[in-house]
Protein backbone atom coordinates (compact mmCIF):
# COMPACT_ATOMS: atom_id res chain seq x y z
CA UNK A 1 0.00 0.00 0.00
CA UNK A 2 1.17 3.74 -0.45
CA UNK A 3 1.92 5.43 1.98
CA UNK A 4 0.27 8.89 2.59
CA UNK A 5 2.75 11.25 1.70
CA UNK A 6 2.76 9.55 -1.64
CA UNK A 7 -1.35 9.37 -2.10
CA UNK A 8 -1.44 12.99 -1.16
CA UNK A 9 0.76 14.60 -3.87
CA UNK A 10 -1.69 12.17 -5.89
CA UNK A 11 -4.94 13.32 -4.85
CA UNK A 12 -5.64 16.56 -7.60
CA UNK A 13 -4.72 14.21 -10.36
CA UNK A 14 -7.27 11.65 -8.57
CA UNK A 15 -9.83 14.31 -7.94
CA UNK A 16 -9.43 15.62 -11.71
CA UNK A 17 -9.60 11.39 -12.59
CA UNK A 18 -6.03 11.47 -14.46
CA UNK A 19 -5.35 8.36 -12.47
CA UNK A 20 -5.42 5.22 -14.93
CA UNK A 21 -7.61 2.07 -13.39
CA UNK A 22 -5.21 0.56 -11.90
CA UNK A 23 -4.04 3.64 -10.00
CA UNK A 24 -7.68 5.04 -8.81
CA UNK A 25 -7.86 1.53 -7.14
CA UNK A 26 -5.36 1.24 -5.15
CA UNK A 27 -5.69 4.96 -4.18
CA UNK A 28 -9.57 4.20 -3.24
CA UNK A 29 -8.21 0.79 -1.38
CA UNK A 30 -5.87 3.66 0.97
CA UNK A 31 -8.55 6.35 1.31
CA UNK A 32 -11.15 3.48 2.42
CA UNK A 33 -8.45 3.06 5.55
CA UNK A 34 -6.99 6.20 6.10
CA UNK A 35 -9.10 9.20 7.36
CA UNK A 36 -6.38 11.71 7.07
CA UNK A 37 -6.00 11.17 3.85
CA UNK A 38 -10.16 11.22 3.11
CA UNK A 39 -10.37 13.98 4.39
CA UNK A 40 -7.48 16.08 3.08
CA UNK A 41 -9.08 14.52 -0.48
CA UNK A 42 -12.43 16.38 0.47
CA UNK A 43 -10.19 20.01 1.74
CA UNK A 44 -8.75 19.74 -1.41
CA UNK A 45 -12.52 18.80 -3.39
CA UNK A 46 -13.50 21.92 -2.46
CA UNK A 47 -10.85 24.27 -3.00
CA UNK A 48 -10.47 22.50 -6.73
CA UNK A 49 -14.66 22.86 -7.44
CA UNK A 50 -14.35 26.59 -6.52
CA UNK A 51 -10.85 26.81 -8.79
CA UNK A 52 -12.88 25.09 -11.48
CA UNK A 53 -15.62 28.17 -11.64
CA UNK A 54 -13.71 31.12 -10.47
CA UNK A 55 -12.64 32.23 -14.33
CA UNK A 56 -9.12 31.42 -14.75
CA UNK A 57 -9.30 30.71 -18.19
CA UNK A 58 -9.52 34.68 -18.76
CA UNK A 59 -5.99 36.37 -18.35
CA UNK A 60 -5.97 40.03 -18.89
CA UNK A 61 -3.76 40.80 -22.04
CA UNK A 62 -0.05 41.82 -21.59
CA UNK A 63 -0.40 45.02 -22.85
CA UNK A 64 -3.42 46.34 -20.42
CA UNK A 65 -1.05 47.05 -17.42
CA UNK A 66 1.07 49.85 -19.26
CA UNK A 67 -1.86 51.40 -21.40
CA UNK A 68 -3.56 51.93 -18.42
CA UNK A 69 -1.54 53.17 -15.91
CA UNK A 70 0.31 55.02 -18.99
CA UNK A 71 -3.46 56.61 -19.02
CA UNK A 72 -3.63 57.48 -15.93
CA UNK A 73 -0.55 59.40 -15.10
CA UNK A 74 -2.44 61.85 -17.10
CA UNK A 75 -5.02 62.64 -14.54
CA UNK A 76 -4.58 64.68 -11.53
CA UNK A 77 -3.60 62.57 -8.55
CA UNK A 78 -6.25 61.98 -5.68
CA UNK A 79 -4.82 64.53 -3.44
CA UNK A 80 -5.44 67.40 -6.24
CA UNK A 81 -1.48 67.43 -8.24
CA UNK A 82 -1.35 67.62 -11.74
CA UNK A 83 -0.98 63.99 -13.29
CA UNK A 84 2.91 63.58 -14.11
CA UNK A 85 2.72 64.65 -18.30
CA UNK A 86 0.64 67.10 -17.80
CA UNK A 87 2.39 68.98 -14.63
CA UNK A 88 4.40 71.24 -17.19
CA UNK A 89 1.38 73.17 -17.34
CA UNK A 90 -0.42 75.92 -15.71
CA UNK A 91 -4.43 74.93 -15.25
CA UNK A 92 -4.98 78.28 -16.30
CA UNK A 93 -3.44 77.53 -19.60
CA UNK A 94 -5.22 74.19 -19.97
CA UNK A 95 -8.32 75.59 -19.44
CA UNK A 96 -8.15 78.73 -21.89
CA UNK A 97 -7.43 76.94 -25.47
CA UNK A 98 -5.43 74.37 -26.68
CA UNK A 99 -3.14 74.23 -29.67
CA UNK A 100 -2.64 71.15 -31.27
CA UNK A 101 0.49 70.51 -33.29
CA UNK A 102 0.13 67.96 -35.88
CA UNK A 103 2.25 65.24 -36.60
CA UNK A 104 1.76 62.91 -39.57
CA UNK A 105 3.25 59.45 -40.22
CA UNK A 106 4.79 59.35 -43.11
CA UNK A 107 3.02 56.27 -44.24
CA UNK A 108 -0.21 58.33 -43.56
CA UNK A 109 0.97 61.35 -45.65
CA UNK A 110 -1.55 61.11 -47.78
CA UNK A 111 -4.46 61.24 -45.52
CA UNK A 112 -3.57 64.10 -43.77
CA UNK A 113 -5.36 65.31 -41.01
CA UNK A 114 -6.14 68.57 -40.73
CA UNK A 115 -6.23 69.88 -36.97
CA UNK A 116 -7.52 73.61 -36.31
CA UNK A 117 -6.78 75.24 -33.56
CA UNK A 118 -9.44 77.31 -32.06
CA UNK A 119 -8.66 80.86 -29.42
CA UNK A 120 -12.40 80.73 -28.45
CA UNK A 121 -13.34 80.48 -24.74
CA UNK A 122 -14.96 77.48 -24.00
CA UNK A 123 -18.45 77.70 -22.89
CA UNK A 124 -19.70 74.80 -20.22
CA UNK A 125 -20.23 72.08 -22.29
CA UNK A 126 -20.41 70.39 -26.18
CA UNK A 127 -23.89 72.27 -27.30
CA UNK A 128 -21.90 74.75 -29.26
CA UNK A 129 -20.04 71.78 -30.59
CA UNK A 130 -21.87 71.92 -33.85
CA UNK A 131 -21.32 75.53 -34.43
CA UNK A 132 -17.45 75.21 -34.25
CA UNK A 133 -17.50 72.23 -36.45
CA UNK A 134 -19.66 74.43 -38.86
CA UNK A 135 -16.50 77.42 -38.11
CA UNK A 136 -13.80 74.18 -39.17
CA UNK A 137 -15.65 73.37 -41.94
CA UNK A 138 -16.08 77.32 -43.11
CA UNK A 139 -12.33 77.77 -42.84
CA UNK A 140 -11.62 74.27 -44.88
CA UNK A 141 -13.43 75.28 -48.01
CA UNK A 142 -16.83 73.30 -49.42
CA UNK A 143 -16.08 70.17 -47.91
CA UNK A 144 -19.63 68.60 -48.07
CA UNK A 145 -23.18 67.81 -46.96
CA UNK A 146 -23.55 66.62 -43.36
CA UNK A 147 -24.44 62.82 -43.89
CA UNK A 148 -24.80 61.95 -39.92
CA UNK A 149 -23.59 63.23 -36.13
CA UNK A 150 -21.12 61.17 -34.39
CA UNK A 151 -21.03 60.90 -30.67
CA UNK A 152 -17.86 59.80 -29.23
CA UNK A 153 -17.77 57.88 -25.45
CA UNK A 154 -15.02 57.96 -23.86
CA UNK A 155 -12.59 55.15 -22.69
CA UNK A 156 -12.92 54.96 -19.23
CA UNK A 157 -13.32 58.26 -17.08
CA UNK A 158 -11.03 60.65 -18.98
CA UNK A 159 -12.78 63.80 -18.53
CA UNK A 160 -12.77 63.72 -22.32
CA UNK A 161 -15.72 64.46 -23.95
CA UNK A 162 -16.44 64.85 -28.03
CA UNK A 163 -18.92 65.40 -30.45
CA UNK A 164 -18.26 65.05 -34.32
CA UNK A 165 -20.10 64.69 -37.78
CA UNK A 166 -19.42 62.39 -40.99
CA UNK A 167 -19.57 64.69 -44.02
CA UNK A 168 -19.61 63.67 -47.52
CA UNK A 169 -17.48 65.72 -49.85
CA UNK A 170 -18.39 66.57 -53.52
CA UNK A 171 -15.91 64.06 -54.87
CA UNK A 172 -17.93 61.21 -52.76
CA UNK A 173 -14.72 60.79 -50.56
CA UNK A 174 -15.83 61.13 -46.51
CA UNK A 175 -14.69 63.18 -44.62
CA UNK A 176 -14.61 63.18 -40.11
CA UNK A 177 -14.62 66.20 -38.39
CA UNK A 178 -14.45 66.00 -34.60
CA UNK A 179 -14.64 68.22 -31.90
CA UNK A 180 -13.17 67.28 -28.73
CA UNK A 181 -12.72 69.22 -25.16
CA UNK A 182 -10.47 68.11 -22.08
CA UNK A 183 -7.60 65.96 -24.28
CA UNK A 184 -4.70 65.72 -22.27
CA UNK A 185 -1.59 66.76 -22.88
CA UNK A 186 0.46 64.24 -24.92
CA UNK A 187 2.73 62.54 -22.53
CA UNK A 188 6.33 62.00 -23.92
CA UNK A 189 7.08 59.70 -26.27
CA UNK A 190 3.49 59.60 -27.49
CA UNK A 191 0.82 60.70 -30.28
CA UNK A 192 -2.75 60.88 -30.51
CA UNK A 193 -3.83 58.47 -33.53
CA UNK A 194 -7.37 58.25 -35.70
CA UNK A 195 -8.48 55.23 -36.56
CA UNK A 196 -11.35 53.74 -38.45
CA UNK A 197 -12.28 50.43 -37.45
CA UNK A 198 -14.13 47.48 -38.97
CA UNK A 199 -14.32 43.47 -39.72
CA UNK A 200 -11.40 44.08 -42.05
CA UNK A 201 -9.12 45.53 -39.01
CA UNK A 202 -7.96 49.00 -38.33
CA UNK A 203 -7.30 52.00 -40.58
CA UNK A 204 -4.98 55.21 -39.35
CA UNK A 205 -6.51 58.27 -40.45
CA UNK A 206 -3.55 60.12 -39.31
CA UNK A 207 -1.92 61.36 -35.96
CA UNK A 208 -1.38 64.61 -33.97
CA UNK A 209 -0.47 65.93 -31.01
CA UNK A 210 -2.39 68.19 -27.85
CA UNK A 211 0.61 70.64 -26.63
CA UNK A 212 -1.54 72.67 -24.30
CA UNK A 213 -5.27 74.13 -24.17
CA UNK A 214 -8.51 72.55 -23.64
CA UNK A 215 -10.67 72.16 -26.44
CA UNK A 216 -9.68 71.36 -30.62
CA UNK A 217 -11.03 70.14 -33.85
CA UNK A 218 -9.83 67.87 -36.38
CA UNK A 219 -11.11 66.82 -39.68
CA UNK A 220 -9.85 63.91 -41.26
CA UNK A 221 -10.07 62.61 -44.89
CA UNK A 222 -11.39 59.04 -44.75
CA UNK A 223 -9.62 56.90 -47.20
CA UNK A 224 -12.15 54.04 -46.80
CA UNK A 225 -16.16 53.09 -47.07
CA UNK A 226 -17.49 54.31 -43.63
CA UNK A 227 -19.57 51.06 -44.15
CA UNK A 228 -17.06 49.10 -44.08
CA UNK A 229 -15.25 50.40 -41.25
CA UNK A 230 -18.00 51.92 -38.90
CA UNK A 231 -16.25 52.89 -35.70
CA UNK A 232 -13.98 55.84 -35.64
CA UNK A 233 -10.85 55.52 -32.53
CA UNK A 234 -8.59 57.71 -31.01
CA UNK A 235 -6.35 56.31 -29.13
CA UNK A 236 -3.01 56.98 -26.91
CA UNK A 237 -0.33 55.45 -29.49
CA UNK A 238 3.38 54.85 -28.29
CA UNK A 239 5.95 56.44 -30.36
CA UNK A 240 7.72 53.24 -31.60
CA UNK A 241 7.25 52.93 -35.58
CA UNK A 242 4.78 50.04 -34.76
CA UNK A 243 1.98 51.26 -37.49
CA UNK A 244 -0.15 49.10 -35.95
CA UNK A 245 -3.07 50.01 -32.94
CA UNK A 246 -1.72 49.53 -29.77
CA UNK A 247 -2.19 51.87 -27.51
CA UNK A 248 -5.06 52.36 -25.36
CA UNK A 249 -8.33 54.21 -26.61
CA UNK A 250 -9.24 57.27 -25.35
CA UNK A 251 -12.15 58.40 -27.69
CA UNK A 252 -14.40 55.77 -29.70
CA UNK A 253 -17.87 56.59 -31.35
CA UNK A 254 -20.25 54.57 -34.22
CA UNK A 255 -20.58 56.01 -37.96
CA UNK B 1 1.46 42.78 7.56
CA UNK B 2 -1.61 40.74 6.64
CA UNK B 3 -2.65 40.51 3.23
CA UNK B 4 -6.05 42.70 3.85
CA UNK B 5 -3.48 45.62 6.13
CA UNK B 6 -1.48 45.80 2.75
CA UNK B 7 -3.62 46.49 0.66
CA UNK B 8 -5.49 48.79 2.88
CA UNK B 9 -1.78 50.57 3.34
CA UNK B 10 -1.79 50.25 -0.72
CA UNK B 11 -4.86 52.04 -1.15
CA UNK B 12 -4.11 55.08 1.44
CA UNK B 13 -0.66 55.51 -0.64
CA UNK B 14 -2.70 55.75 -3.47
CA UNK B 15 -5.14 58.61 -1.76
CA UNK B 16 -1.30 60.50 -1.53
CA UNK B 17 -1.09 60.26 -4.85
CA UNK B 18 1.48 57.75 -5.08
CA UNK B 19 1.63 55.95 -8.63
CA UNK B 20 4.19 53.40 -7.48
CA UNK B 21 1.45 52.13 -4.64
CA UNK B 22 -1.71 52.69 -7.26
CA UNK B 23 0.84 50.00 -9.82
CA UNK B 24 1.35 47.73 -6.90
CA UNK B 25 -2.34 47.73 -6.53
CA UNK B 26 -3.09 47.70 -9.98
CA UNK B 27 -0.65 44.47 -10.45
CA UNK B 28 -2.62 42.94 -7.69
CA UNK B 29 -6.08 43.56 -8.81
CA UNK B 30 -5.55 43.66 -12.78
CA UNK B 31 -6.54 39.99 -13.27
CA UNK B 32 -9.40 40.39 -10.41
CA UNK B 33 -10.88 43.13 -12.47
CA UNK B 34 -10.62 41.64 -15.98
CA UNK B 35 -12.40 38.16 -14.39
CA UNK B 36 -15.11 40.15 -13.22
CA UNK B 37 -15.24 41.96 -16.19
CA UNK B 38 -15.59 38.53 -18.45
CA UNK B 39 -17.74 36.77 -16.01
CA UNK B 40 -20.47 39.89 -16.09
CA UNK B 41 -19.71 41.51 -19.76
CA UNK B 42 -18.60 38.43 -21.33
CA UNK B 43 -16.41 40.32 -23.58
CA UNK B 44 -12.65 41.08 -23.50
CA UNK B 45 -12.89 44.47 -24.68
CA UNK B 46 -15.51 45.70 -22.29
CA UNK B 47 -13.49 43.44 -19.35
CA UNK B 48 -10.50 45.70 -20.53
CA UNK B 49 -12.33 48.82 -20.28
CA UNK B 50 -13.89 47.81 -16.82
CA UNK B 51 -10.34 47.07 -15.69
CA UNK B 52 -9.47 51.01 -16.99
CA UNK B 53 -12.19 52.86 -15.36
CA UNK B 54 -11.88 51.10 -12.35
CA UNK B 55 -8.44 51.93 -11.96
CA UNK B 56 -9.26 55.58 -13.10
CA UNK B 57 -12.11 55.50 -10.10
CA UNK B 58 -9.39 54.22 -7.88
CA UNK B 59 -6.64 56.91 -8.41
CA UNK B 60 -9.62 59.80 -8.51
CA UNK B 61 -11.54 58.34 -5.31
CA UNK B 62 -8.63 57.18 -3.25
CA UNK B 63 -9.14 59.20 -0.94
CA UNK B 64 -12.92 58.71 -0.04
CA UNK B 65 -11.84 55.07 1.29
CA UNK B 66 -12.67 54.39 4.58
CA UNK B 67 -11.44 51.18 6.33
CA UNK B 68 -14.25 51.64 8.42
CA UNK B 69 -16.59 50.39 5.94
CA UNK B 70 -15.31 47.61 4.76
CA UNK B 71 -11.37 46.65 3.29
CA UNK B 72 -10.04 47.90 0.13
CA UNK B 73 -10.86 44.50 -1.74
CA UNK B 74 -14.45 45.18 -0.89
CA UNK B 75 -14.04 48.98 -1.72
CA UNK B 76 -12.77 48.15 -5.36
CA UNK B 77 -15.17 45.11 -5.87
CA UNK B 78 -18.21 47.79 -5.51
CA UNK B 79 -16.67 49.72 -7.92
CA UNK B 80 -15.99 47.09 -10.53
CA UNK B 81 -19.77 45.97 -9.76
CA UNK B 82 -21.10 49.97 -10.49
CA UNK B 83 -18.50 49.89 -13.72
CA UNK B 84 -19.51 46.88 -15.10
CA UNK B 85 -23.46 48.06 -14.73
CA UNK B 86 -22.36 50.86 -16.16
CA UNK B 87 -20.82 49.20 -19.02
CA UNK B 88 -23.59 46.35 -19.07
CA UNK B 89 -26.57 49.48 -19.79
CA UNK B 90 -24.39 51.55 -22.55
CA UNK B 91 -23.97 48.18 -24.41
CA UNK B 92 -27.70 47.23 -24.28
CA UNK B 93 -28.32 50.51 -26.05
CA UNK B 94 -25.98 50.01 -28.84
CA UNK B 95 -26.96 48.36 -31.89
CA UNK B 96 -26.49 44.44 -32.24
CA UNK B 97 -26.69 42.25 -35.24
CA UNK B 98 -29.21 39.50 -35.34
CA UNK B 99 -27.39 36.58 -35.33
CA UNK B 100 -25.26 37.88 -32.17
CA UNK B 101 -26.48 36.01 -29.31
CA UNK B 102 -27.90 37.83 -26.30
CA UNK B 103 -24.59 39.76 -24.80
CA UNK B 104 -26.11 41.64 -21.67
CA UNK B 105 -26.45 39.96 -18.46
CA UNK B 106 -29.87 40.81 -17.12
CA UNK B 107 -28.37 41.15 -13.72
CA UNK B 108 -24.64 40.39 -12.17
CA UNK B 109 -24.43 37.45 -10.62
CA UNK B 110 -22.36 39.11 -7.34
CA UNK B 111 -22.10 36.47 -4.97
CA UNK B 112 -20.44 34.06 -7.53
CA UNK B 113 -18.23 36.78 -8.74
CA UNK B 114 -17.31 37.79 -5.22
CA UNK B 115 -15.97 34.20 -4.85
CA UNK B 116 -14.17 33.91 -8.03
CA UNK B 117 -12.65 37.73 -7.12
CA UNK B 118 -11.19 36.54 -4.02
CA UNK B 119 -9.98 33.19 -5.53
CA UNK B 120 -8.03 35.29 -7.82
CA UNK B 121 -6.71 37.31 -5.50
CA UNK B 122 -5.52 35.08 -3.57
CA UNK B 123 -3.96 33.07 -6.04
CA UNK B 124 -1.54 36.02 -7.10
CA UNK B 125 -0.53 35.74 -3.87
CA UNK B 126 1.28 32.11 -4.66
CA UNK B 127 4.66 31.91 -5.22
CA UNK B 128 5.01 32.18 -9.26
CA UNK B 129 5.80 28.88 -9.49
CA UNK B 130 2.59 27.28 -8.21
CA UNK B 131 0.09 29.86 -9.36
CA UNK B 132 1.39 29.19 -13.18
CA UNK B 133 0.63 25.46 -12.67
CA UNK B 134 -2.62 26.02 -10.87
CA UNK B 135 -3.75 29.05 -14.17
CA UNK B 136 -2.93 25.80 -16.60
CA UNK B 137 -4.35 23.02 -14.99
CA UNK B 138 -7.78 24.62 -13.48
CA UNK B 139 -7.85 27.49 -16.11
CA UNK B 140 -7.14 25.60 -19.55
CA UNK B 141 -8.33 22.16 -18.10
CA UNK B 142 -4.38 20.89 -18.88
CA UNK B 143 -3.60 17.24 -17.08
CA UNK B 144 -0.29 17.10 -15.21
CA UNK B 145 1.38 15.52 -17.51
CA UNK B 146 0.29 18.38 -20.19
CA UNK B 147 1.48 21.05 -17.58
CA UNK B 148 5.07 18.90 -17.14
CA UNK B 149 5.50 19.31 -20.85
CA UNK B 150 3.84 22.60 -21.14
CA UNK B 151 6.50 24.01 -18.56
CA UNK B 152 9.48 21.48 -19.33
CA UNK B 153 9.21 20.33 -16.11
CA UNK B 154 9.30 16.88 -14.47
CA UNK B 155 5.99 15.43 -13.66
CA UNK B 156 7.11 14.74 -9.80
CA UNK B 157 7.91 18.93 -9.88
CA UNK B 158 4.14 19.56 -10.94
CA UNK B 159 2.79 17.16 -8.91
CA UNK B 160 4.38 18.83 -5.67
CA UNK B 161 4.35 22.32 -6.78
CA UNK B 162 0.09 22.06 -7.46
CA UNK B 163 0.04 19.70 -4.11
CA UNK B 164 1.57 22.61 -2.41
CA UNK B 165 -0.38 25.53 -4.06
CA UNK B 166 -3.70 23.84 -3.59
CA UNK B 167 -2.78 23.59 -0.08
CA UNK B 168 -1.70 27.46 0.23
CA UNK B 169 -4.74 28.44 -1.62
CA UNK B 170 -7.25 26.52 1.01
CA UNK B 171 -5.81 28.05 4.01
CA UNK B 172 -6.07 31.81 2.26
CA UNK B 173 -9.62 31.08 1.29
CA UNK B 174 -10.62 29.51 4.78
CA UNK B 175 -9.04 32.59 5.54
CA UNK B 176 -11.38 34.88 3.46
CA UNK B 177 -14.17 32.40 4.63
CA UNK B 178 -14.78 31.35 0.66
CA UNK B 179 -14.35 27.39 1.58
CA UNK B 180 -15.20 25.89 4.99
CA UNK B 181 -12.82 25.45 7.63
CA UNK B 182 -12.26 21.38 8.31
CA UNK B 183 -13.86 20.02 11.13
CA UNK B 184 -10.97 17.42 11.33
Amino acid sequence: MKRCSEVRLDLPAYLSGELDHASAAAFDEHLAACGACLGELSELDLVTAVLSHSGLEHSPPGHLEHEVLTLVTLEPDPAGREGSSTKDLSRASRLQGRSIRLVLAPALAAAAVTLAAFGMAWRSDLSNARDRIQAMQQQLGPTGAPVRAISFVESGSTGVSARGELVRQPDGNHRIVVWAKGLPHTPAGHHYEVWLSGEQGWVSAGSFQVSDGNSMTLSCPVGVSPAAYPEVWITLEPDDGDPRRTGPSVLRASL
Amino acid sequence: MARADAENELLRAVARGDPDALGELYRAFERPLYSVGMRWLSDPKLAEELVQEVTFRIWRRATTFDVRRGAASSWIFGIARNVAADLARERARRPIAVADPPRVQETLDEEKAWEAWQVSLELKRLPRQQQEIIELAYGRDMTQAEVARTLGIPLGTVKTRLYAGLKSLRRSLVERGVVEESSR
